[in-house]
């Protein structure tokens, strides 16, 4: 991958995994900071990337595990801070505030990934099961549960309109 | 899959896409510079674990042979480790007076001080040169006035540059001194006297470095029949007899 190439890919794909990445931490400004870090990391692999084919999807996976990694520092610094035990999910800070945002964050983190990667990135249950490096059977399990949890919390926060409906079916 | 739901996130995804912070050429920089970052960490560190485990061997080696001389080269290290005593290793400069510094190895015809092996012609006198006696520097002359005695048919003695007096308690004394032409007219330096010829450099070296004080340990034994492979032994004095007066340096 040449320096124009990757100018180029840097240029196309950015906006995009910021965007993907917004729905995972619920935070712009954290999403940005973690895909700019994947893009750095990537330069140096660049040449790997390009063989592989897919250097958007290895882009992606180091954000989202940069991000995991940043909340999981943040959780355990705020709970030194605090001295005492933070709630089960992360809510990550952001000005956004919308109603699937909110009911993203209070998902618990595997579930929130399955659903990111699955829904949103399109990948299917044997791509997100080898990304996260789960077996397939979880990875259904944590959709359907991070489903029904979102339909859930939607349903309270929204119950004149909710956002979407849970009735699909995973595959 | 949930149509909705990936409606939704799409949608979501979509207003919340942004620019990149920084252009392109800035994220290839930084990788750069974070390459470099790590290769010099990384060649400090190997630097740094060469320089730990050299050191470690070095102590280790000198720790497992006390008597060795730890300034000797590798070719001469095994002059003086049959029969030298342990010794404390100096530095070139700075090592206290009176430590044994230097070894005579009458059978190589060598003598090893500071790292430096000379050749060396000796001509020892009774056991003035016995292997295992230790000689100690008395006294250095920068020019000295070798008279041989009678029966050498030379009273007028030669020049010597460069002496360093050697004795072992009240002994005779034992004289290494440069061999130059002007001493192919010494007959000898005495009966009672020993004489070790040295290259005109070496004697000069031998003569700045050694200090009064400082010890020569003998090594092995001389090699009666054999001529020294160094300075060229019709230079230097017959050792058969003859007396050693020395004279203030010019």
């Amino acid at each position: 991958m040449t320096e124009d190439e990757f100018d180029a890919f840097y240029a196309a794909a950015f906006p995009r995994l910021t965007g993907q990445l917004f729905a995972f931490t619920g935070d712009r400004g954290e999403a940005q900071d973690v895909v700019q870090e994947a893009f750095v990391r990537a330069w140096d692999r660049r040449h790997g990337l390009q063989a592989d084919g897919a250097p958007e999807a290895w882009v992606r996976t180091v954000a989202m595990r940069l991000a995991v990694s940043r909340w999981r520092r943040a959780r355990r610094w705020l709970e030194l801070v605090r001295h005492s035990a933070m709630p089960e999910t992360t809510p990550g800070p952001g000005p956004e505030r919308t109603a699937l945002v909110a009911a993203l964050r209070e998902l618990p983190e595997h579930q929130r990934m399955a659903i990111v990667l699955h829904h949103l990135c399109d990948l299917s249950v044997e791509q997100v099961a080898s990304e996260t490096g789960a077996p397939v059977g979880t990875v259904k399990v944590r959709l359907s549960r991070g489903r029904a949890a979102l339909a859930k919390q939607l349903a309270v926060d929204e119950a004149e309109e909710p956002a979407w409906r849970e009735g699909g079916r995973v595959g | 899959m949930s149509d909705e739901l990936a409606t939704a996130l799409h949608e979501l995804a979509e207003a919340n896409q942004a620019p990149p912070p920084l252009p392109a050429a800035e994220v290839r920089t930084r990788a750069r510079r974070r390459s470099r970052r790590r290769r010099t960490t990384v060649r400090l560190g190997l630097a740094t674990s060469v320089a730990g485990m050299l050191a470690t061997i070095g102590l280790t080696v000198h720790a497992e042979e006390p008597g060795r001389d730890p300034r000797a080269p590798a070719g001469s290290a095994t002059i003086g480790t049959s029969t030298s005593s342990p010794r404390a290793p100096g530095a070139a400069t700075g090592r206290p007076p009176g430590t044994e510094e230097a070894v005579l190895d009458l059978g190589r015809h060598t003598l090893t001080f500071d790292g430096r092996v000379m050749r060396v012609d000796p001509h020892p006198s009774g056991t003035l040169l016995s292997p295992g006696r230790e000689l100690t520097v008395r006294a250095k002359h920068e020019v000295m006035l070798l008279r041989s005695d009678g029966r050498a048919g030379n009273r007028r003695g030669a020049e010597v540059p460069y002496v360093v007096e050697l004795r072992t308690g009240d002994r005779p004394p034992v004289y290494a001194g440069a061999l130059v032409p002007d001493t192919r007219s010494l007959g000898a330096p005495g009966a009672r006297t020993g004489w070790l010829g040295l290259g005109i450099d070496d004697a000069r070296w031998f003569y700045t470095r050694i200090r009064r004080g400082e010890h020569v340990e003998i090594v092995s034994p001389a090699a009666p029949a054999t001529p020294a492979p160094g300075p060229d032994p019709a230079d230097g004095p017959d050792p058969e007899t003859g007396t050693a007066t020395s004279r203030p340096p010019a």
